[in-house]
């Protein structure tokens, strides 16, 4: 994975929690900044758990510097109808019911193709957990698609 | 509808194109390397009595090929589990002298670099390999598939232990160890020198291909897991 790549995915990390792209990419450049600080370029594949680590901090202060809004009530993701998916919309709409932690688990794990391994350690659970957990939410996911008709 | 999930997972919350991704990148980005560059790199730090060592395994086949009997191709696998060994004490310089946190501080990663040095060493190995082969079965009339085994199988046996040895063994220990054992499969060589003619009367050819592939396997699959674990090790 290369910086740039690197970047890409991180980004969309922050912009899954903040839902602002300026705010997503404002704390991307500050989550390379801390991290460079401490570290080199070359360590940031290895080290892609305490990234997303900062990441996430640093998400955690952006909604506490602004008490109006909460993790869970962030606002609707903006949708280009010309260009969203049927199935992508409706999938945004069943993970927005999700908690946080369950959201955080599977947009690391299918959206940003995460091992479980690197999963589990940026989430601080265990590998079984996140095994577990990973499958509980695509059944619940399933069941909530169900009915609907995709040509995805 | 499960690989729809899944699938469509993959496709959720698409942010916009970050506007300031490249200025701010512009400031991290290293100067490009390309793969044969970067192999160039790693060959100048491969001491020269490996590839030397090789040249004389082939001087010395190309000696036993024009003044020996064709039975005595053993001697030619004999002379193989030695470029085995080379290659393992080659990868294995950086542990011997503790240099391991100081490769890994550097640009690449230790695993990068092991990756292209067993690539490099593997390459010179195929090379040797790829010589011997037609001028032993030339010289000794024996089938592709026989002198194949006769060569490979020592080749393999040896890389396949002292691989092995290598990832329980710290310090110069490793080299003692790793050229025991070249040399037992070497004797090993001679006192089995008959394997060629067994090979042909058995006809059990078949058999030997697929201990010969087996042990290739092991070969790749020890050479990966030396790999991993040398970099695993480190941070633990």
């Amino acid at each position: 994975m290369d910086l740039e790549e690197c970047y890409d995915r991180l980004y969309r990390y922050c912009y899954m929690k903040t839902r602002h792209p300026q705010t997503a990419e404002d704390i991307t450049q500050e989550t390379f900044l801390r991290f460079l600080g401490t570290r080199d370029v070359g360590d940031m594949e290895r080290h892609i758990a305490y990234l997303y680590t900062i990441a996430r901090n640093l998400c955690v202060d952006f909604y506490r510097a602004r008490q109006d809004l909460s993790l869970d009530q962030v606002p609707p993701p903006a949708q280009d109808q010309e260009e969203a998916h049927t199935l992508r919309i409706a999938l945004e709409q069943v993970l927005e019911r999700l908690p946080e932690e369950d959201r955080e688990l599977i947009f690391l794990r299918y959206t940003n193709q995460l091992p479980v391994g690197k999963v589990a350690e940026i989430l601080g659970l265990s590998r079984f957990a996140v095994y577990r957990r990973e499958k509980q939410i695509l059944k619940r996911l399933r069941s909530q698609l169900d009915g609907r008709d995709f040509d995805a | 509808m499960r690989d729809h999930v899944k699938r469509g997972l993959r496709q959720v919350y698409q942010p916009p194109t970050p506007r300031k991704k490249q200025e701010f990148l512009a400031q991290f980005t290293q100067p490009e390397l390309s793969t044969t560059q970067f192999l160039f790199t790693q060959a100048a730090y491969l001491r020269p009595w490996s590839w030397l060592l090789s040249v004389g395994i082939f001087v010395a086949a190309v000696f036993i090929t024009q003044n020996l009997q064709p039975w005595d191709v053993w001697m030619v696998s004999a002379l193989l589990p030695f470029a085995a060994l080379t290659t393992v004490t080659e990868l294995s310089r950086s542990a011997r002298y503790h240099m391991e946190e100081l490769e890994m501080s550097a640009r690449f990663s230790l695993k990068s670099l092991l990756m292209a040095r067993m690539t490099l060493l593997g390459l010179g190995n195929l090379v040797l390999l790829a010589v011997l082969l037609p001028m032993v079965v030339v010289w000794s009339e024996l089938p592709v598939a026989v002198t194949g085994c006769v060569l490979l199988c020592p080749y393999c046996l040896t890389s396949v232990v002292c691989l092995m040895l290598s990832r329980r063994f710290r310090g110069s220990e490793v080299v003692f160890v790793c050229a025991g054992v070249a040399a037992t499969v070497s004797w090993g060589c001679f006192w089995w020198r008959e394997s060629p003619r067994i090979l042909l009367e058995s006809t059990n050819v078949a058999g030997w291909a697929g201990i010969t592939l087996i042990l290739l396997a092991l070969m790749l699959w020890e050479g990966r897991r030396y790999v991993c674990d040398r970099e695993e090790w480190i941070w633990n």
